[in-house]
């Protein structure tokens, strides 16, 4: 059995009486509750009165209940938290909109601000219009706004005869002898704000107060190099203590509890050994846990709904697939795989559903066609009142009938947090029904925010037995007692914290008042009372601090005077285990360059024309991967056309232009507006050739853009073809193949013309950079024209690069003088001298010889990683494959 | 020792009466000298915050608060302090911890107090406390890198285009002339979003088009005749001779003849370009001859005079300083042709910002996040304009009296206006106080300004040093020690960049000269400085290998701190690689990002292969990574596998049974080992925290193990930090998320412990070590090319502040383009600045600075050629020239040649490979199917009023007949309260008023039930009870009773349901009986001790105002004393 967490000897007494006990949280209520029902039970008691214990704000909204019931009170509907919210966040953009002089950020920021200036205002019983403080109020800018906003807001809540939990206290002051007078007691309640006096003082005859005994024997503080050492000592003192004497009661305070909870959550688990296999069973209770809307069954959930909006993302579409909480069967399947590596080639990151569902429904894959996922999106755009706004208890219904198109929460049973989370979520359902009482109609995308908003102010924490170890906020420890007590964080900068006060109610006043945070001095007094009350409530007290945060250093809060100063090794960085286990490892290095060559059978799963050259000829490993494995990186995400579709785009226009103009002749006959005619149909027919529904994905203007550049670059362009001497295109996208050794390639020649005198040149359409370097050497960077040179070796006068790049149009080419300028036939000048060929017939056969050796390299699987230069691997993308950054790495110690 | 040379000036900076602006150099004692003031401030104020200090860094505004804190603690425990400048302190100390203990702060406890700040939290600060006049509304998240956010405002600004806004045809136009590169324009968007304060006050949001383009005109304008004014200025004392030379030029080339000297308008620059003509040649040196050409033809008389005449002139214009460049400079000024391309670019780049700005805060507030830049610009708002400034003291409750700021010289613009609002006023109040003034104190080093590429403008500091503030004058102090360096260097850095750094200093180029310093240490090592010089084949690694012997030899040295600096990480990168191999321990933090870590990239493919199944790359990538370690072969094999390859995905393939046929033994083998663990890793998706699930997958595959290093478990521990971090910020396994994080984190490269530091010279700016050395400094910087877009902040002679830009015209590099001339600013500015980074390198050490570099001899002179204008070594050429020593190549020790090693597959072997984990528990813990959602929330909601309506008419004395309007219109408040409106409202009202009715029903069993006349009776009873497992139960009793006339204790438990149609009431009550008997049975437990009455229990059907009692739970009566 535990030791107690809160002695309620001092109380018994009272409890028989009949007094009332109230608290400062219901952290506190519960635990005397528990206590007192323990000792009843551990007496023998079988049932008794449930004993009156809440906090004092919860009791005193009981008295107003009361006073309503008796008729004391009119009745009003009073708001939740997040329903004042909403309407002060109505009230302010009303508010803006009606004065257009400012537009702010962040209303929903300003709403809290201001929601939170009413409460303290009403808490310290003061009428910010009264004749007094309205003058203060008007002087500022921020002030007097929120004065405005403030009429607006009181006005709106007594026309819908609403009020917020505050002003339902604020009432009971006035309700001297309205309601039977009361007993009770306040336990470990430091301080009281005037509405609470002044409520109290109404209600009750008697009033006591009580606190804990002093049971605070040591104070201890452990400093440490900077915050995560912290945290791995706290959670490792933790398991030790609980290891060793698993009664003792422990209190962990996170002083920043949004930031460290996940870590020490971890860290615990580490040291608890609950990572693995007892994941489920951490002897810890957290006072808190993730917000609703990241509870992975949730979120998907959320993410299922707003497929109903118009767009979408890509990201959001492989979510889905990957959820276990929808029903969508043929998630894995090869043909919902080929959809989403098609989605990641049309590289948007964002996806109209409606074309998202089209492609989803329409995709092909041997047997297969649709997947379950469009079925799912067509049933969800099928519904047309999804377009209609409605009040938030209509969405609610809508929300649930959408979730069952889903198949949400999914086929699969569910764990019991996920439980758990499942009716949470139907409370919070309910709860966003109930914003009829403030909110218009909504359309789906403002009611999905809203829904949004109400999980994430749900706090999804496992509901577990109460543990012996306790992870707190600082306020949540106030009044518990632990044998142990830690608190983390208690920097200088943060102990005390600083001022910050509420920017809507003048300065000068918060202080005057002893507001919350108002100042320096007021938020000194709260800490040091807070801290005394740890010291005097728990055995041992620790408190820890980090040196140095974000690389800032740091002092101890100095709040920490009677501590003993107690240093504790920084516990190691990384766990003994990894580096046990690291240091029995034997790592054997395998030679391992070369896979079984090409079968004959398999000769069909070969995809790639010349571009397989290219790659053996860059790195045998790339074509390996790519051609054999079929492994290609996904698609990147671009803003626009990606670029390899912007090359396919300028090759069709020029295939499209030399289909109109033929020879060299016609081209010359052309005047300017012929030209401009002719180029521009070129141009509109290629861009024509794009289908319809990838087109819409772009927008008009970016295709009435590209036409325009691709025209210009026509134009360009033919003002370099126009300086040739004469030729006829005698062949264009030209598909062909070719038997190299053993394999077979196929090619397609973007286009072959022929001179006056029957020769040909092959031009290759390129609006990357390129030069006749890249025709060089033992393995060329790029052999596509070297290998379309062999179709027809006899008849070839020149290869050459038709470098179509705006403002640098040219020719890059290697042949016979006078075909075009840049085809150079020096070739003595331009062969790498390491070749040693001269002559146009050797050179031929070099190339010939070199193709016939990358093929024979590919068929035979050789597939070394082994880049021919450092650029080859700038745009492989297949890095985590080939494992070309591990010889980047200091070499394995041990080999076996 | 030497004497302190400054202490006049050093005095003068702590004088609480006089505002004062502080140049302090390299070693100089600033922060003491900061502290002191501060302190010396401390005991005039009211309030500790009325002293606004601010800083650069965090780090420096924690350092300050701390000395400021030690200063008054030893003061406190009075302990001895020696050095003259310590008692000063130490005097000042003691002066404001009296002011302490009379105001009773407790600064030495509540460290809040300290108004100690960097520029960004101080504004922030200010936009929390206005959230109305800074327009943020409230606490907005302020984000470091926000470049997703920039993205997004300008793909929202590509919409546009769509949308006929007028901005579209700006857009388009630069669209069109970038060649439609969306990408690419987008990139320079983010670029220019980024520096925004630079631009949006001349082309943001208030400028109407027109008005842009004319400011833009007006600007190029000034800054034509600017430099015309300056050059006519110059050569006034020869205007006649000039005059008559140009006459003389023009009458022969058949020109206009001139009669007097062009003016200094901007349409003049074409004269003074024929001006020019006469005195230098077209690549801007000095002409020898002139010629007919000229204007000036061969000949007697006349045409010989006026060659002599000009040669005298020649020679004497020769004498003046700065007039060959500024005569060069005529050429790169700008001329602005309406119609030009590169205009029309630049006013479409004008109308376009300003949407952009807009559409950023749009997004800004989608995202409730800003960047820091907006919270200076909203902190500026919120002080408001200079004709109606915000009562700044009333918001903040105390008045700043005294600012003080350090490093003045890395000042942008937007401190610069923050320090203007909150000085104004000032010079009104000291005249009229001049006992208690408002005071500023200034601190920095011109020298030291190296941080240009994000916005920082040295200019400022030397405006605010002639201009003041709102009339704050302030007192110039330069100090002159240095307390850091010893002789040797001190001297060396004295002479070397006195001859670096511009003779004067320029506001409106952002120059500042030399000030030589004092030593304060003496010489103690001679020569403190070495340069060296490499040349021939390997210089490099020569160049290198000396490093690493140097380094050697000052370990062995003893314990002296020594640091490599390096221009960027590439510049240390060979030197760590070179440290490795010899075995010396070094540190370098910070250099090399953490995603480069081999470990990292396959965590990062591990994270890639689990979420996405479409990933064939990664999932190929796992199996050939080491944990796996699949040949090419068995990888062949798997990728073949399944049905539909290559669409199969790879999870599936590895689970085929015909796979396994084919694989080798050992693929087999390997395969087998890591697919349980990838089974669970699947299985235990979002049920695991996303640390705990990646680290898992992990070490079961054996992740320790494949490490290389211990350090690289370092980098496997940061990167699961990285993800519990996108666990806590709620990012989850966001691929782009991390990969920016990544890049922002750092390998383990070295050890902390490292004798060695290694670290870019940005980094080394406040730190000092007994030795330095600062390698390759011949290397430039990578060039930067031509960006499609420059813009430069431009400060008239006047002093009129204001802005330029153009786009890439494409024009070539000569042509007087406005684009050109900001590129060539733009250069100048950079060389500059790395004059001022080498000056800061050089300034690091304490005992001994080593220089190197690798140079190429001309091949005649054998001398060494002048290294390139770009690089570090370029303004200390001269002196680094004259006492280099040159080394002479060597063949390069054989370790120092980099061996090409195989690559081949390292994999971990068989036996070390993952044990497949013990077979888990694989029992799920089922629940069951979930309960259909509880979405018919309204019968719950009346359901709890009619229970709330039956406990109101049970308390009451009387029972009424029927409900009264006030209970109504309670009733109707709690349905509302509970979220019921409209027609729901009405309907669940009906039926709460319907039950009412039933139950008050003249006798009826309702009002039985309700009556108020029974003996201990409860409504809604809160009990607890120990049930019949020993746990505690808190149980609610809906009613409770003793009948007077039976002297039955009753237990009734309310129900709203109804029977099924057609269903009789007997079947129906029969079977919610059934229901609910458990539950009534627990009641009548509970009950059953609280006294001897038999207990009879009982449902109240509430819509049928019917009783059932539930005779089966009757028990028999118990007997006295039985329990």
């Amino acid at each position: 059995m535990a030791h107690s967490l809160y002695d309620i000897r001092p109380l018994e007494t009272l409890i028989e009486q009949g007094y009332t006990l109230l608290t400062p949280n219901f952290r506190l209520a519960r635990r005397i509750k528990a206590e007192w029902d323990a000792g009843q039970a551990a007496a023998g008691a079988r049932v008794w009165q449930a004993i009156s214990v809440l906090p004092l704000e919860a009791w005193l909204q009981q008295q107003w209940e009361h006073a309503v019931r008796a008729n004391a009170v009119p009745p009003m509907t009073p708001l939740s938290t997040h329903q004042s919210l909403e309407v002060w966040r109505q009230v302010i953009s009303e508010q803006q909109h009606a004065a257009a002089d400012f537009q702010l950020l962040r209303p929903a920021a300003a709403a809290e601000l201001a929601a939170q200036a009413r409460d303290t205002l009403l808490r310290w019983c003061l009428d910010p219009q009264s004749r007094q403080l309205r003058p203060l109020f008007e002087m500022d800018a921020d002030c007097s706004a929120f004065l405005r906003w403030l009429t607006a807001f009181e006005q709106r809540l007594a026309e819908c005869h609403q009020c917020t939990a505050i002003d339902c206290l604020a009432r009971l002051p006035q309700l001297d002898a309205v309601l039977p007078s009361s007993r009770v007691v306040l336990v470990e309640i430091e301080q009281l704000t005037p509405l609470q006096e002044a409520a109290l003082q109404a209600l009750c005859a008697d009033i006591r107060h009580t606190r804990a005994e002093h049971r605070g024997e040591q104070r201890l503080l452990h400093p440490f190099a900077d915050k995560r050492a912290e945290l791995q000592a706290v959670a490792r003192w933790a398991a030790g203590l609980h290891r060793d004497a698993p009664h003792t009661t422990i209190g962990i305070v996170l002083s920043d509890m949004a930031n460290d909870r996940v870590a020490l959550e971890y860290l615990l688990r580490r040291e608890f050994d609950c990572l693995g296999r007892n994941y489920a069973s951490l002897p810890v209770n957290f006072s808190t846990g993730i917000s609703l809307d990241q509870a992975p069954l949730v979120r998907d959930a959320l993410a299922a709904l707003a497929m109903g909006l118009r767009q979408t993302t890509l990201t959001a579409v492989e979510k889905l697939l990957g959820s276990r909480f929808l029903d969508l069967p043929d998630a894995q399947s090869a043909v919902a795989q080929r959809l989403v590596r098609r989605l990641y080639a049309q590289g948007r990151a964002d996806l109209v559903v409606s074309d998202l569902r089209d492609q989803a429904m329409a995709i092909q894959w041997g047997e297969a066609t649709g997947t379950t996922l469009g079925r799912r999106l067509d049933a969800l755009l099928a519904m047309p009142v999804l377009r209609r706004k409605a009040l938030p208890s209509v969405w609610a219904s809508r929300f649930c009938d959408m979730l069952g198109i889903w198949g949400w929460p999914g086929t699969q049973p569910l764990d019991s947090l996920e439980f758990q989370q499942l009716t949470r979520w139907q409370d919070t359902l309910a709860e966003f029904a109930a914003f009829d009482a403030v909110s218009k109609s909504l359309s789906l995308s403002e009611a999905l925010a809203l829904l949004r908003d109400c999980c994430r102010r749900q706090v999804s924490q496992p509901l577990t037995a109460d543990s012996t170890v306790q992870v707190l906020g600082p306020l949540e420890a106030a009044g518990l007692s632990f044998d142990q007590l830690w608190v983390c964080g208690m920097q200088g900068g943060g102990w005390p914290a600083s001022a910050n006060p509420n920017p809507f109610i003048p300065i000068a006043l918060q202080r005057q008042q002893l507001m919350p945070h108002a100042s320096p001095e007021r938020e000194w007094a709260f800490s040091d009372a807070l801290l005394q009350q740890y010291a005097r409530a728990n055995r041992v007290f620790h408190a820890s601090y980090s040196r140095e945060v974000d690389g800032v250093p740091e002092p101890p809060s100095a709040l920490l005077r009677d501590f003993t100063l107690h240093e504790m090794s920084d516990p190691p960085a990384i766990p003994d285990g990894w580096l046990e286990r690291h240091c029995r490892r034997s790592v054997e290095a395998v030679p391992d360059d070369r896979a079984t060559p090409l079968g004959l059978d398999s000769e069909s799963a070969v995809r790639g024309g010349s571009g397989l050259l290219e790659d053996q000829s860059q790195c045998p490993f790339r074509a390996f991967a790519r051609h054999r494995l079929q492994v290609e990186p996904l698609g990147t995400i671009s803003v626009a056309l990606p670029p390899g579709e912007r090359g396919a785009l300028l090759h069709e226009a020029l295939n499209m232009l030399w289909g109109e103009l033929g020879n060299s002749e016609s081209l010359l006959a052309l005047d300017d507006t012929a030209q401009a005619r002719i180029v521009e149909n070129a141009a509109r027919a290629a861009i024509a050739s794009i289908p319809r529904r990838q087109q819409r994905r772009l927008g008009r203007a970016y295709w009435r853009l590209e036409q325009q550049r691709i025209i210009a670059l026509l134009d360009e362009w033919l003002g370099v073809e126009r300086q040739r001497s004469a030729f006829v295109v005698a062949g264009r996208e030209c598909e062909m193949s070719l038997e190299l050794g053993q394999l077979h390639v196929r090619l397609r020649l973007d286009r072959i013309d022929q001179l006056s005198d029957g020769s040909h040149v092959i031009i290759d359409y390129k609006s990357g950079q390129c030069s006749v370097q890249d025709w060089m050497g033992h393995r060329p960077a790029q052999p596509q024209l070297l290998l379309y040179s062999m179709v027809e070796p006899d008849t070839l006068a020149g290869l050459a690069f038709a470098s179509i790049r705006p403002r640098e149009c040219r020719f890059v080419g290697l042949g016979r003088a006078g075909i075009a300028p840049g085809i150079r036939d020096d070739l003595d000048r331009v062969v790498d001298s390491a070749m040693a060929v001269s002559g146009w017939p050797q050179l031929q056969r070099y190339w010939e010889n070199t193709l016939q050796r990358l093929a024979h390299e590919f068929v035979t699987g050789y597939a070394p990683v082994d880049p021919v230069t450092a650029a080859s691997c700038t745009w492989c993308g297949l890095q985590a494959l080939c494992r070309i950054g591990e010889a980047a790495a200091p070499a394995p110690e041990s080999r076996a | 020792m030497t004497g302190i040379v400054d202490a006049a000036e050093r005095s003068a900076a702590v004088n609480p009466l006089a505002s004062v602006c502080v140049s302090a150099p390299a070693g100089s004692g600033k922060t003491e000298l900061l502290i002191q003031r501060y302190l010396r401030l401390l005991s005039r104020v009211q309030r500790p915050e009325q002293i606004l200090a601010i800083t650069f860094t965090r780090k420096a505004a924690a350092e300050m608060r701390e000395r400021v804190i030690q200063a008054l603690q030893a003061a406190r425990d009075n302990t001895p302090c020696d050095s003259p400048h310590q008692r000063v302190t130490r005097a000042l100390a003691a002066r404001a911890l009296s002011a302490d203990h009379q105001h009773g702060w407790q600064l030495v406890e509540n460290i809040s107090r300290f108004n100690i700040k960097t520029i960004d939290s101080f504004c922030a600060g200010l936009t929390r406390q206005m959230p109305v006049l800074s327009q943020f509304g409230g606490a907005v998240a302020i984000h470091d890198d926000v470049s997703p956010l920039y993205a997004e405002a300008v793909q929202a600004l590509y919409t546009l285009l769509d949308e006929e806004h007028p901005v579209a045809r700006d857009l388009e136009a630069l669209l069109l002339h970038f060649d439609n590169n969306w990408e690419r324009l987008q990139a320079l968007l983010v670029s220019m979003l980024a520096r925004r304060e630079q631009w949006r006050d001349y082309v943001g949001l208030h400028h109407a088009p027109q008005e842009a383009e004319s400011y833009l005109m007006a600007t190029v304008g000034t800054l034509v005749s600017d430099d015309l004014r300056a050059l006519s200025q110059v050569l006034a004392p020869y205007s006649e001779e000039l005059l008559a030379l140009a006459r003389f030029s023009a009458g022969n080339l058949g020109e206009p003849v001139p009669s007097q000297l062009p003016g200094t308008d901007a349409e003049d620059l074409a004269s003074w370009q024929k001006l020019r003509a006469l005195l230098v040649t077209k690549k801007g040196d000095w002409r020898r001859k002139i010629t007919k050409s000229e204007g000036f033809p061969a000949g007697r008389g006349e045409a010989q005079q006026r060659k002599l005449q000009w040669q005298e002139l020649l020679v004497q214009l020769q004498e003046i300083d700065t007039l060959q460049q500024r005569l060069n400079g005529l050429q790169s000024l700008p001329v602005i042709q309406a119609d030009d391309v590169s205009w029309q670019l630049v006013l479409h780049l004008s109308r376009l910002l300003p949407i952009l700005a807009a559409q950023l805060l749009l997004v800004f507030q989608q995202h409730a996040a800003v960047d820091h830049s907006q919270v200076a610009q909203s902190a500026l708002l919120a002080l408001g304009e200079d004709d109606a400034p915000t009562e700044l003291a009333l918001r903040l409750d105390y008045q700043i009296e005294h600012i003080l700021v350090d490093e003045f010289q890395d000042t942008a613009i937007t401190q610069y206006e923050l320090l203007h609002k909150l000085t104004r006023g000032w010079g009104e109040h000291n005249e009229l106080h001049p006992e208690a003034p408002r005071t500023l104190m200034i601190v920095g080093d011109g020298m030291q300004s190296i941080y240009g590429f994000r916005g920082a403008n040295v200019g400022l500091f030397l405006r605010a040093r002639q201009e003041g503030f709102n009339g704050v004058a302030l007192q110039f102090l330069e100090l002159r020690c240095n307390f850091r360096s010893d002789k040797g260097i001190v001297d060396w850095v004295n002479e070397a960049f006195t001859l670096a750094f511009p003779a004067a200093d320029d506001v409106y180029r952002s120059q500042v000269r030399y000030s030589p310093a004092t030593a304060v240490r003496p010489a103690q090592r001679s020569p403190a400085v070495t340069a060296c010089a490499f040349h021939g084949d390997s210089a490099r690694e020569r160049e290198i290998v000396f490093i690493g012997e140097q380094l050697a030899a000052c370990l062995d040295d003893g314990n002296e701190t020594i640091a490599v600096l390096g221009r960027s990480r590439s510049h240390l990168q060979p030197v760590i690689k070179h440290l490795k191999q010899r075995g010396i321990p070094y540190n370098a933090p910070d250099l090399d990002s953490l995603a480069e870590s081999p470990v990292v990239v396959d965590l990062l493919n591990l994270c890639r292969a689990l979420a996405s199944d479409a990933d064939r790359l990664a999932w190929m990538a796992l199996l050939r990574a080491p944990w796996c370690g699949l040949t090419l072969d068995d990888l062949l094999c798997v990728a073949v596998a399944g049905e539909s390859p290559p669409y199969t995905p790879i999870w599936s393939a590895m689970q085929q049974a015909d796979l396994h046929h084919n694989l080798s033994d050992d693929g087999r083998a390997r395969l087998s080992s890591i697919l349980p663990v990838l089974r669970q890793a699947r299985e235990k998706r979002d049920r695991l925290g996303l640390r705990a699930w990646i680290e898992q997958a992990w070490l079961g595959l054996g992740g320790p193990q494949c490490a290389p290093a211990v350090e690289s478990l370092h980098d496997v521990e940061s990167f699961l930090q990285l993800l519990e971090q996108a666990e806590a910020e709620g990012a989850g396994l966001d691929f782009e998320w991390l990969q920016r994080r990544l890049q922002k984190c750092f390998m383990n490269t070295g050890s902390a412990g490292g004798a060695v530091q290694l670290l870019t010279l940005h980094k080394a700016k406040g730190l000092e070590f007994d030795r330095v050395i600062i390698p390759q400094l011949d290397r430039a910087p990578r060039s930067d090319g031509r960006d499609i877009l420059l813009w430069d902040e431009h400060s008239s002679a006047g002093g009129v502040r204001s802005f330029l830009l153009a786009a890439d015209d494409h024009s070539a590099a000569d042509s007087p383009t406005l684009y050109n001339y900001l590129r060539l600013q733009r250069r100048q500015k950079q060389q500059l600045e790395a004059t001022r980074l080498l000056y800061v390198g050089a300034t690091r050490a304490v005992r001994q600075l080593v220089l190197t570099a690798s140079v190429s001899l001309d091949a005649t002179s054998g001398l060494p050629r002048a290294p390139s204008s770009q690089c570090l070594l370029h303004p200390v050429w001269q002196t680094f020239c004259r006492q280099m020593t040159l080394v002479d190549p060597l063949p390069l020790p054989p370790s120092a040649v980099a061996v090409q090693a195989a690559r081949p597959l390292l994999r971990l072997s068989r036996s070390s490979q993952a044990e497949p984990p013990a077979a888990q528990a694989q029992a799920q813990e089922a629940v069951g199917q979930p309960p259909p959602p509880a979405i018919n929330n309204r019968e719950r909601i009346t359901g709890r009023v009619v229970h709330r309506a039956l406990e109101e008419l049970a308390l009451m004395r009387a029972l009424p007949t029927a409900a009264g309007t006030t209970e109504r219109r309670r009733w109707r408040m709690a349905l509302q309260r509970e979220g019921l409106y409209g027609a729901a409202l009405e309907t669940a009202l009906a039926t709460v008023l319907q039950c009412v009715d039933m139950a008050l029903q003249a006798g009826s069993s309702g009002r039985w039930v309700l009556d108020s006349g029974h003996v201990e009776a409860h409504c809604e009873w809160p009990l607890t009870t120990v049930d019949s497992t020993g746990s505690i139960r808190d149980i609610v009793i809906d009613r409770c009773f003793i009948d007077r006339a039976t002297g039955l204790r009753w237990v009734i438990d309310y129900k709203s349901s109804r029977p099924a149609e057609g269903e009789s009431f007997e079947d129906f009550a029969t079977r919610e009986s059934a229901l609910y008997a458990g539950q009534l049975q627990v009641y009548r437990d509970a009950v059953r001790c609280l006294g001897n009455q038999p207990v009879r229990c009982a449902l109240f059907f509430t819509a049928l105002g019917r009783l059932y009692i539930v005779n089966t739970l009757d028990l028999p009566e118990l007997k006295p004393g039985e329990k």
